[in-house]
């Protein structure tokens, strides 16, 4: 095998494995299995160095599923090396992975025109596919562009084609597109004096109002039809100057690992307000995905977006958008939320499984999580105390977190009970103070005198908890003005 | 120009009172060079109101008095004697107002005497002088000039009577302000002029016991200038008998014993000449010694000392100096506790208060040193009932004299002082006055907030320790229900009727009274949260419904719909006591929508709920057993950065409900239907009137637009969606429009005008 004869690449793939989160070493990992130690890859490279250059791609892509361009160029190495099955679904894949990216599409359809056989109706199948998904974006001239094309170039194999185009024409000078004036152009020439036809007007004009209109005089027809056509110009540009206010603040339409300016976030979320008052729910949708494919690292996003989808009870979508998240965002708050989703449409063991996976995977577990688990558990024998206190108790050896504590009083357990395990932990956690507090809060509910632990946690909590504990302390209570003037004068 | 402008450009006047100010400086300089009687006058104008306006400000104090001199010389003693005496009585006047104010402003003692002398004569200047060092003991300067002015008053008296009644007279001032400022290190020439007054006395200083005595408390006086004392005293101590010279010793016969011992003498009169003067010298040199080492520890400290005078010019030196009188203070401390017996505690007791008493000179301002006093008299030896009254009169020479009213804490401490000794009364009654101080009032500037609900806390906290358990718990409840029931002014006014018709037996009455009549809305929620826990901290089962009817009565009133301890309590009562999550999650609601509550506050209470719902999931599910789905709270996510009202369901409601366009626009459709309206429903959709408010604005921030051109079929809408797949593709209908002819108007800038 000759993987260990590229030292190079050898030694940024073990690198790798522990810094999987670099994206700077994964691009050189490519760079030097594209080089192959100065040899380049072609057709007559080894299938050995072909499958270097094929998983570094395939890894580098599962860290980070958003790299556009990457998975583009993964097809197309596919492509060169004749591997037409590969680079295809290479670019299913990549469409998986971002549904909504509009270079992907233009370059896997330009793919798939470009190696058409008899599955002209796939591809049309497709473009439709692709037409709901960034049909709606503000740059998608080019997917148009290549759509228009398409019907035109094969309306010689499918004569039902000729129509379609003239209808998507139509359609697309409806929308607000950044080169809305390409298509008012190629529009107006069809209907202008000189190039007006019978075949433009039937395919424009539906059947009910030709008769209102004199075929016979074309230029009439024109004119009239210019008329009309001018007011869809006036408002599609008066659409197209209202989005341009916030396309032309956002920058960055791609991934990266850097950081976005708050202008930008800020952007994009008045840019999605826009579209849910001004536009219907694809609209809206394509917006959150746009802005996911640059922001996926930010969890709000994600999180906005799946609420917008709870909003409307489209719950499994919600679901799946939280997942698809959880891929590129490793931010635990996308699996709360979906952990709380779950709680919600009670199904418990979905929301179990999740926290049980993550724990095993993760050495670090945030208390949001574990503050689900005993919620859970507790669902599943809600009278046994015993029970639930045990895993309180496990849990809190295991992680030392003191939040645990406070958690607790939430649970309607017998306050007794709970002081008494509180106890068990005394000595462990008598320097913590949401220790303090909670066990402050269980002597007050308990009506056990407190002024001992005043005493206690002086020595125990460092000076500044301590303040905040004796705000605490005193908060539902009457300052004692006299023990607070032997304090001052340090009696 | 409208009302608004008016009242705003006026405002805008007063914003820039420096400008005018300094404009009629120069007039003043122009009308003193050309001294035309107009400009006189109008320079006369200026200065008072530029004192008036800047009342710290000496410089401008020393020029009013400076003019007015002038205008009073500038009067004829005899012709127009009414109007030159108003003048003078003017002068004294605004000389007493300023110097009750700052009493430690030294110069203007000085001028207010040279006034009086000069208008009215040496002995009502001796009166002032003498006013001066009642009011500022401390001051060395007054002091010498009162004395000085003492002195020669003695010197021009003929009669021998009453020469001598004024010679026993000066004595005794001298003696009481060697006794106030003898231990001042500076104090030499205070010293210096009692010597120098006895030496004038009788017949030479070596046979004068008076001088030979003064001189020796000099000696054992640590001051800058201790070797002079020592130098004098060696030339003359040996004229004086043993006994003269152990005049300061606690125990004379313990030191002749001492003596006796080391010359091996069984008694004095055995001594020779040459051996009692070897003994005085010895004992001089030792006091010597003793007091040359003491000086020298105290020059580390004393040499440091910059600013030992109350100035408002150099406040800020005055406080970078401040921790240097601290240390000093510390220093001094420390020897009174160490001293180890009675006659060295003594000498360092006032030791130390003479240091802390010129330390408050300067910073007379600052609390801190006021506490340092405080604290080390409480340290102190002195009875309980002395310390007492001593610290007492400490305290209220600070609250009512020095520290200004916005620095509360040596106030409070003063309450903490009071119930320290058992004096929960005057507590409360000083309490009280302090709570009328700070609290807001309408003919009154400086609503101190933060102060004036500590007087609440506390007052409730003497209350506790005055009243049972269960006539607290009445007291409040009564209160609440007063101060709820019939609204604020109503209050006011019944308690000012009812106050007049008091029964005398019942002491708490008028106190409850006047606590009642400066309630405000902040205050009254300290009072809820106060009787809510002690209603919960009773823990009767009965207390319980008693809480649950509280919220139900009270929940809505505007003070309460702010409170973040009222809402804070229910959570935690319902959440965390009762664990009803039925309750609470009718409370989270009610903080939702029918709060004033900050929205940080509303996230922070959603998220607390969710926590505890989380952690009774079974009793959530049970609640909504027939849905199939738990709590739609458990989903909600507010404490996230984004603040989109579009998405944010519940926080578009809350602001809908509140926002002023929106009530604006109800108020005006409930005009329209003047007396048609019967339901309380709502007359428009407040949420969608929102939403359509945000949308106009959405792309244009700041410039609403409402109508935009719109194809109304647009193909665009998801219902004329149109699929490609098919193989028979219907064309699409002509477009029809809506406003198209609005896209080419201008648009409506809000005007400036």
């Amino acid at each position: 095998m000759n993987v260990i004869e590229n030292k190079e690449w050898s030694q940024t793939s073990k690198e790798l494995i522990t810094d999987p989160y670099n994206l700077k070493k994964w691009q050189k990992l490519i760079k030097e299995a594209e080089n192959n130690e100065g040899h380049g890859i072609n057709k007559i490279s080894s299938p050995e160095e072909i499958e270097v250059l094929r998983q570094s791609y395939r890894q580098m892509l599962k860290w980070y599923p958003l790299l556009t361009w990457y998975w583009i160029r993964f097809a197309e190495w596919e492509f060169k090396l004749d591997n037409y099955q590969e680079a295809l679904s290479v670019f299913e894949e990549a469409i998986q992975a971002m549904p909504y990216s509009i270079e992907l599409w233009v370059k896997y359809l330009e793919f798939r025109i470009k190696t058409i056989g008899d599955d002209l109706q796939d591809i049309l199948k497709l473009f439709e596919t692709a037409r709901r998904r960034i049909g709606y974006h503000f740059h998608s001239h080019e997917f148009y562009k290549l759509y228009l094309s398409f019907l035109k170039n094969y309306a010689s194999v499918d004569e039902s084609f000729t129509k379609k185009y003239y209808v998507l024409l139509r359609i697309v000078i409806e929308i607000p597109l950044y080169h809305y004036d390409y298509f008012f152009k190629t529009f107006f020439s069809h209907i202008s004096e000189s190039n007006i036809s019978e075949e433009v007007v039937v395919n424009i004009v539906p059947e009910k109002e030709l008769n209102s209109m004199n075929t016979k005089d074309m230029k009439l027809v024109s004119s009239k039809l210019k008329k009309i056509f001018t007011d869809v110009y006036i408002t599609t540009q008066y659409k197209v100057y209202s989005l341009f206010y916030f396309e032309k603040k956002i920058t960055r339409h791609y991934f990266d690992v850097s950081y976005i300016s708050q202008q930008e976030l800020g952007t994009w979320e008045n840019y999605i307000d826009f579209m849910l008052l001004n536009y219907s729910f694809h609209y809206v949708i394509t917006t959150f995905e746009r802005c996911l494919i640059a922001t996926a690292n930010y969890p709000r996003f994600w999180i906005q977006y799946a609420d917008y989808l709870i909003n409307l009870k489209m719950y499994s979508s919600a679901r799946e958008t939280l997942k698809r998240g959880l891929w590129v965002n490793k931010n635990f708050k996308l699996l709360v939320k979906l952990i709380d989703l779950e709680i919600y449409l009670q199904n418990f063991s979905a929301a179990r499984d999740l926290i049980t996976s993550y724990i095993k995977l993760n050495k670090f577990i945030p208390t949001e999580i574990h503050e689900r688990l005993l919620g859970l558990e507790h669902l599943v024998a809600p009278d046994d105390i015993e029970h639930m206190l045990q895993i309180f108790r496990e849990l809190i050896k295991e992680t030392k977190n003191d939040y645990l504590f406070s958690i607790l009083l939430n649970y309607p357990f017998p306050d007794v009970q709970i002081e008494t395990f509180m106890e068990e932990f005394q000595e462990q956690f008598s320097s913590s103070f949401v220790f303090a507090k909670s066990q402050l809060y269980i002597y007050q509910k308990l009506q056990k005198d407190t002024s001992n632990l005043i005493t206690h946690y002086e020595s125990k909590l460092s000076p500044k908890n301590f303040e905040e504990f004796k705000k605490y302390y005193y908060l539902n209570k009457e300052v004692d003005l006299k023990k607070l003037f032997e304090q001052e004068m340090k009696l | 120009m409208t009302d608004e402008d008016n009242r705003l450009s006026s405002e805008e006047k007063n914003d820039h009172p420096s400008d005018t100010v300094t404009s009629h400086i120069n007039e003043r300089r122009v009308g003193l060079n050309t001294a035309s009687n107009d400009s006189s006058t109008d320079t006369w104008d200026t200065i008072q109101k530029e004192i008036s306006l800047e009342p710290e400000n000496i410089a401008k104090w020393d020029s009013f008095f400076e003019i007015l001199e002038e205008k009073i010389d500038a009067l004829d003693k005899d012709e127009e004697y009414v109007r030159r005496k108003d003048f003078i009585k003017l002068g004294n006047e605004k000389y007493r107002s300023l110097l009750s104010k700052y009493p430690y402003l030294t110069s203007i003692w000085k001028n207010f005497s040279i006034f009086v002398f000069k208008y009215e004569g040496m002995e009502k200047s001796i009166d002032i002088l003498r006013t001066s060092v009642e009011q500022f003991p401390r001051s060395l300067d007054l002091w010498l000039d009162y004395l000085s002015a003492l002195i020669t008053e003695y010197h021009g008296t003929i009669e021998v009577d009453k020469k001598n009644e004024r010679k026993d007279y000066l004595r005794v001032q001298f003696d009481l302000a060697i006794d106030i400022n003898g231990f001042n290190f500076h104090s030499d020439p205070l010293w210096d002029k009692y010597l120098e007054f006895e030496a004038a006395q009788g017949q030479g200083k070596e046979s004068n016991i008076r001088y030979f005595y003064i001189l020796l408390r000099a000696n054992k006086t640590p001051l800058y200038q201790y070797a002079r004392y020592y130098k004098e005293t060696s030339e003359i101590n040996k004229e004086f008998s043993l006994l003269d010279n152990f005049f300061m010793e606690p125990d004379k016969d313990a030191l002749i014993n001492k003596y006796l011992k080391l010359f091996k003498k069984n008694t004095e009169e055995e001594f020779s000449t040459v051996e009692l003067h070897q003994i005085i010298d010895d004992y001089s040199y030792n006091i010597f010694l003793n007091t040359q080492s003491l000086v020298n520890e105290l020059w580390t400290y004393e040499s440091v000392l910059k600013f030992p005078d109350f100035s408002f010019n150099t406040i800020a030196d005055i406080r970078e100096e401040s921790p240097k009188w601290m240390t000093y203070i510390e220093y001094e401390k420390s020897k009174y506790e160490t001293a180890d017996n009675d006659a060295d505690k003594k000498f360092w007791y006032k030791s130390t208060i003479s240091v802390i008493e010129r330390s408050l000179v300067p910073n007379c301002t600052d609390y801190k040193f006021w506490l340092k006093y405080v604290d080390f008299v409480h340290h102190s030896f002195t009875t309980e009932q002395e310390k007492f009254e001593e610290l007492r009169k400490i305290y209220e020479r600070a609250i009512y004299r020095f520290v200004p009213s916005d620095d509360n804490h040596i106030r409070f401490h003063f309450i903490k002082f009071l119930m320290f000794y058992n004096k929960p009364k005057l507590a409360l009654e000083y309490t009280m006055d302090l709570m009328k101080a700070t609290g807001f009032s309408e003919n009154k500037e400086g609503y101190q907030k933060n102060d004036y609900l500590t007087c609440i806390s506390y007052a409730l906290s003497i209350w506790n320790t005055l009243l049972s358990k269960q006539k607290l718990t009445e007291v409040l409840e009564n209160i609440i229900q007063r101060y709820f029931d019939s609204g604020e002014k109503l209050r006011k006014q019944n308690a000012r009727e009812e106050k007049s018709e008091e029964k005398e037996s019942d002491v708490e009455e008028p106190d409850i009274r006047t606590f009642e009549t400066s309630l405000n809305e902040q205050a009254i929620c300290v009072v809820v949260n106060c009787y809510l826990t002690r209603l919960l901290d009773s823990r009767k089962p009965s207390t319980i419904i008693k809480i649950r009817k509280f919220y139900n009565k009270y929940r809505a009133e505007p003070a309460l719909r702010i409170s973040v301890k009222f809402w804070k309590f229910f959570v935690d009562f319902e959440g965390l006591v009762t664990h009803n999550t039925i309750n609470l999650k009718k409370i989270i609601s009610d903080i939702e929508y029918d709060t004033n509550l900050p929205k940080i506050i509303v996230d922070s209470f959603l998220d607390i709920a969710r926590d505890i719902l989380i952690s009774n999931l079974p009793s959530v599910l049970e609640s909504n057993a027939n849905t199939g789905r738990s709590e739609e709270l458990l989903l909600t996510n507010y404490s996230d950065e984004s603040s989109s009202l579009v998405l944010a369901k519940g926080w578009r409601k809350r602001i809908s409900d509140n926002n002023f366009l929106i009530q604006n626009l109800e108020d005006s459709k409930a005009a329209k239907q003047h007396g048609k309206q019967t339901s309380n429903q709502s007359l428009i959709n407040k949420e969608d009137e929102l939403l359509k408010l945000i949308k106009s604005h959405a792309d244009h921030p700041g410039i609403p637009i409402s109508q935009r051109p719109e194809i109304t079929n647009s193909l665009i809408y998801e219902e004329n969606w149109i699929n490609l797949n098919d193989h028979e593709v219907p064309v699409p209908p002509l477009p029809s429009f809506k406003n198209v002819e609005k896209a080419s108007l201008p648009i409506n800038y809000p005007s400036e005008t």
